[in-house]
């Protein structure tokens, strides 16, 4: 009844009857919101703070300081790390990485889906691709630890194998050469199964009279793949490729802090890598933040572009 | 032109043949190996015999794992850091991800961009390590828990899936008295066991597999979780490995062991689990 008079003592101004409706949605549904009160009080602690945390970018920040008195500097860090003698290798590895994977990473799941769908028995189908989803359940850490042990120069697998056809033993894990086709490799070996999943029932959708009247026509099954199967994947593939490319310049750093080491840095270091050793094992908070901060902002604009593009392309958009 | 169709399906066979050989080899054989010389005598090791199988089959390198104590008490941390955290991401998830899915929630629109910002901008690590500091989670557990207390995709994935329930269940609940806890507690999430299950297995894996927070929250490795015993024990001891010179195969063979532990369990549970996570990959694409 109070919420009566309320609305007769404000139906003259015409925005409040907004806020009417809003406070009578919130005093029937009140609970809904108590409900999500610890998932925002979550987020602003551990998703906000920090963005305010970002700050520290335009100080001089030592442990124990307050943000908000801070030691203002400007674009001091930005300025450093532009001019820093690693900057251009910086970008150089980050995006070979990234060029790479879109090259040799991304097709291969797009073949497997392709080749797969053609198979006939469906055990083998099933077998086949419940195999192909195990490197996506092994950690990064075993991963990686993996490759040490399998192409260590002495013990691992690879070289034994290598010197039983007479080939001296290759150092893989401590040499520059190496660095970047071991990333990509074992890269296609982690995802090429799980990326696969989105293809291939992308595949499964295609009705199955269009291979039977291809096949009455005399099309043989590879020109089945290139008429019908590629056709109706191009709308996936697509997508899935401009996502990819607003990744450019966010390479997991995981991967590459465990590979790196100082036989391979050269190549192997990125921003993401450089700002964690300059910033947290350095303590030279200010610098990695500025370095982080640059490539957010990057990533962010890559993001927008690419959702932009993809929305004009398909219709599809992120939101 | 009979005969040539059936030579050109003949090598198409042949492809697939490769294919699927080259798929079950490339992925299987890399762990064969690790198994095949965890198992095998340091001697036989040392020979270079081990291929795919154990060559005169010896636990030495388990018991010396048992006894070093390290991978096992990693395997107990990563087990409490991953119930945990599990239990804390099912919470925070399902209670943000209802009121989210109801279209009577206040300020839905607000609170959905709210998460929404946070998948495309961060404030980093730095950030959020300095943060981690100022809130004295600093070597504590919490630091392992609360920062990754919620994956807001993963709360994305979960709203469709309680969207996609008949709306007229909770408006009908809620005629006959039922708050919005008891329609979340004894309708929705009985009915979405299959939903929270898959998020629920996102969020382990999440959590067994991550190395990187414990490395930097934690100061000293007693409390590490299996993860980063096992980048101590292994990527950090074959770094210091240079050409030419002789490994310790005693310690050579402990890492394969070690390494071949940290797999087991995954292995194990994902050919039962990965119906699932094929079900949250398209959603989560249908949703995009």
């Amino acid at each position: 009844m109070k919420i009566t008079g309320k609305r007769k003592a404000t139906s003259a101004l015409s925005g409040s009857r907004t806020f009417y409706n809003f406070l009578n949605r919130l005093q029937r549904n009140w609970m809904l919101l108590l409900m999500a009160l610890p998932g925002i009080s979550w987020c602003i602690v551990f998703r906000y703070v920090p963005f305010y945390g970002v700050l520290i970018a335009f100080q001089k920040y030592h442990v124990g300081d307050s943000i908000i008195g801070g030691n203002w500097v400007g674009l001091y860090w930005f300025r450093k790390f532009f001019s820093h003698p690693q900057f251009q290798q910086l970008i150089i590895n980050t995006l070979s990485i990234s060029i790479l994977q879109i090259l040799f990473v991304f097709p291969v799941p797009i073949l497997f889906a392709l080749l797969l769908n053609e198979v006939q028995s469906s055990r083998v189908k099933r077998l086949v691709q419940t195999v192909s989803y195990l490197p996506h359940f092994i950690s990064m850490v075993a991963v990686v630890s993996m490759l040490s042990l399998l192409l260590n120069p002495n013990s691992g697998i690879v070289n034994r194998l290598l010197n039983s056809f007479g080939l001296p033993s290759i150092y893989f894990m401590g040499s520059k050469e190496w660095y970047r086709p071991i990333y990509i490799l074992s890269q296609i070996w982690q995802t090429f199964g799980y990326s696969s999943i989105i293809y291939i029932s992308a595949l499964s959708s295609v009705p199955q009279e269009l291979y039977e009247s291809a096949s009455v026509d005399g099309a043989s099954r590879f020109r089945q793949i290139t008429s019908i199967s590629l056709p109706s994947l191009m709308p996936t593939i697509i997508i899935m490729l401009i996502l990819e490319s607003g990744k450019l310049v966010s390479v997991g750093y995981e991967k590459t802090l465990l590979l790196q080491n100082s036989a391979n840095n050269a190549v192997a270091d990125i921003i993401s890598t450089f700002a964690y050793r300059v910033g947290l094992s350095q303590g030279m908070y200010s610098f990695g933040a500025a370095m982080d901060l640059f490539s957010g902002v990057i990533n962010c604009v890559l993001v927008l572009i690419v959702n932009r593009i993809s929305s004009k392309v398909s219709d599809t958009s992120l939101w | 032109m009979r005969k040539k169709q059936s030579i050109s399906s003949k090598l198409f066979s042949f492809v697939l043949f490769c294919m699927c050989s080259a798929v079950l080899i490339g992925v299987l054989a890399p762990i064969l190996n690790i198994f095949a010389v965890s198992f095998s005598s340091y001697e036989a090791f040392s020979r270079g015999e081990v291929g795919l199988l154990p060559v005169e089959f010896d636990t030495r390198a388990y018991r010396a794992l048992i006894q070093d104590g390290k991978v096992l008490r990693g395997l107990g941390y990563s087990t409490l850091y991953t119930f945990l955290g599990t239990l804390i991401n099912v919470a925070l998830t399902t209670l943000t991800a209802y009121p989210l899915s109801r279209p009577e929630m206040p300020l839905r629109k607000t609170v959905s961009l709210f998460f929404a910002v946070t998948m495309f901008i961060g404030g980093g690590m730095i950030p959020t390590f300095l943060l981690v500091q100022k809130l004295g989670l600093y070597n504590t557990i919490w630091a392992m828990l609360l920062p990754k207390g919620m994956t807001v995709y993963n709360m994305i994935v979960m709203r469709s899936f309680f969207q996609a329930l008949p709306g007229e269940l909770p408006e009908a609940a809620r005629i006959d008295g039922a708050n919005d806890f008891q329609i979340l507690r004894r309708i929705i999430l009985p009915l979405s066991k299959a939903s929270v299950a898959t998020i629920a297995l996102f969020y382990a894996v999440m959590h067994w597999n991550s190395w990187f927070e414990a490395s930097i929250y934690f100061s000293n490795s007693n409390t590490a979780p299996l993860q980063l015993v096992l980048r101590n024990m292994v990527i950090n001891a074959q770094k210091l490995v240079s050409s030419g010179e002789a490994d310790n195969i005693g310690s050579t063979s402990m890492q394969y062991a070690a390494l071949f532990v940290s797999m087991v369990p995954m292995m194990l549970i994902y050919p039962f689990v990965q119906k699932y996570f094929v079900k949250g990959v398209m959603i989560g694409s249908v949703k995009g």
